[in-house]
């Protein structure tokens, strides 16, 4: 469950020590734990949340009360980064269901409405990003967790498979609709503004 | 392959998710086609503006909400532990006891024999069958009997139960034969 491939999360593995005292009961050592693993976790849940802030906190914070009470089981030298990651989608996917708050594509596409705008009008850098954040929220949930591990947080396609418990070649299906369906929100978005 | 498929290859090619083969037919694929080209360009590009959302900064008090949050909820490690041994204690006192009760029981049985029921020709003292030597767990159905000593008549039993509803009433004669029930 624990044996994830070190070799690109070297960086991410939380020190042995720090791991040993929290294990004893050290808060101070279990605070520094969250401070090393809080941004990874804060942002692949704030934009698998569609950006919902308060959401996003409350998903971190179930994700590192899960992480305590999972500390007993944690060995030294294990991937604590990707552990975490799990739990983080999973913790959001839950979310996302209990809430129904999925808008598929299709429909979002619906809102957008066809333009005859000229499609050379500079689309800046900002509305750029806008569109690239809202596409990405109007994503399935499962495209949308594969783009967030892969793209933005940089995971290699083997890992993020095992974050997601599936296999490398359902994320890269996964990736290759998810940019699709990106591309095309972002062209309309273009030719719309 | 047309340009439906190569887009695809396209859309994996940013992120170096393809193999030798595939990247090789898309590049052949790409010296012909301005579509497609158009379409890695966009895709590079998407690739970049991705990966930049990782160096979104957000408020340190956001982080700060998060951990206070979660180490409020996490309970005190040595009161944890008081309350485990003091759970482990009570438990092995109540186990204690139950030994001790058990073997207690089996050590000193109670020897009650119920005293014979001797009724005979008046005058003759009631007898009260041995009540008091019920064990205590066992449900009481008869609660007096009362007995007829006259000599006219004959000797009368009748025992009343729990239930006002139900009386059970025996006539014995002289000879302790049984008259009605």
């Amino acid at each position: 469950m624990w044996e994830l491939a070190l070799t690109t999360m070297s960086d991410k593995v939380a020190p042995d020590d720090l791991i040993s005292k929290a294990q004893a009961g050290d808060k101070s050592a279990f605070d520094q734990l969250i401070r090393l693993h809080e941004r990874r976790v804060l942002a692949t849940a704030l934009r698998l949340l569609n950006g919902n802030l308060a959401d996003a906190q409350d998903a971190a914070q179930t994700v590192f009360l899960r992480l305590h009470k999972h500390l007993p089981g944690v060995r030294s030298g294990e991937n604590l980064a990707g552990w975490l990651y799990r739990v983080t989608v999973n913790v959001c996917l839950d979310e996302l269901k209990r809430k129904s708050s999925l808008v598929p594509l299709d429909d979002e596409e619906k809102t957008i409405a066809a333009s005859d705008a000229d499609p050379e009008t500079r689309f800046s850098d900002v509305e750029r990003r806008a569109a690239l954040l809202e596409g990405l929220n109007s994503l399935p949930a499962k495209e949308r967790a594969a783009v967030v591990l892969r793209d933005i947080e940089g995971i290699d396609t083997e890992e993020v498979a095992r974050i997601l418990g599936s296999s490398p070649a359902t994320v890269r299906s996964q990736l290759c609709a998810a940019r699709s369906k990106l591309r095309v929100f972002i062209s309309r978005m273009r030719r719309r503004s | 392959m047309n340009c439906d498929f190569m887009e695809r290859w396209a859309a994996l090619a940013a992120s170096d998710d393809l193999g030798e083969h595939e990247r090789a037919e898309l590049a052949a694929h790409l010296d012909q086609c301005e579509k497609c080209r158009t379409a890695v360009v966009d895709f590079s590009r998407m690739e970049a503006d991705l990966a930049s959302l990782k160096n979104d900064v957000l408020d340190p008090d956001v982080y700060a909400a998060i951990r206070q949050g979660v180490l409020d909820r996490i309970p005190n490690q040595r009161n944890w532990h008081v309350a485990a041994a003091l759970a482990l204690a009570a438990a092995l006192i109540l186990v204690t006891l139950a030994i001790w009760s058990e073997h207690r029981s089996q050590v000193a049985p109670l020897p009650i024999q119920p005293p014979p029921l001797q009724v005979s020709a008046p005058p003759v003292p009631a007898i009260v069958p041995a009540v008091e030597h019920r064990a205590k767990s066992a449900p009481r159905r008869h609660r007096r009997v009362d007995i007829n000593p006259s000599p006219e008549y004959p000797l009368v039993v009748k025992m009343l139960t729990d239930d006002p509803n139900v009386v059970i009433i025996w006539l014995v004669d002289r000879d302790e034969k049984e008259i009605a029930r």
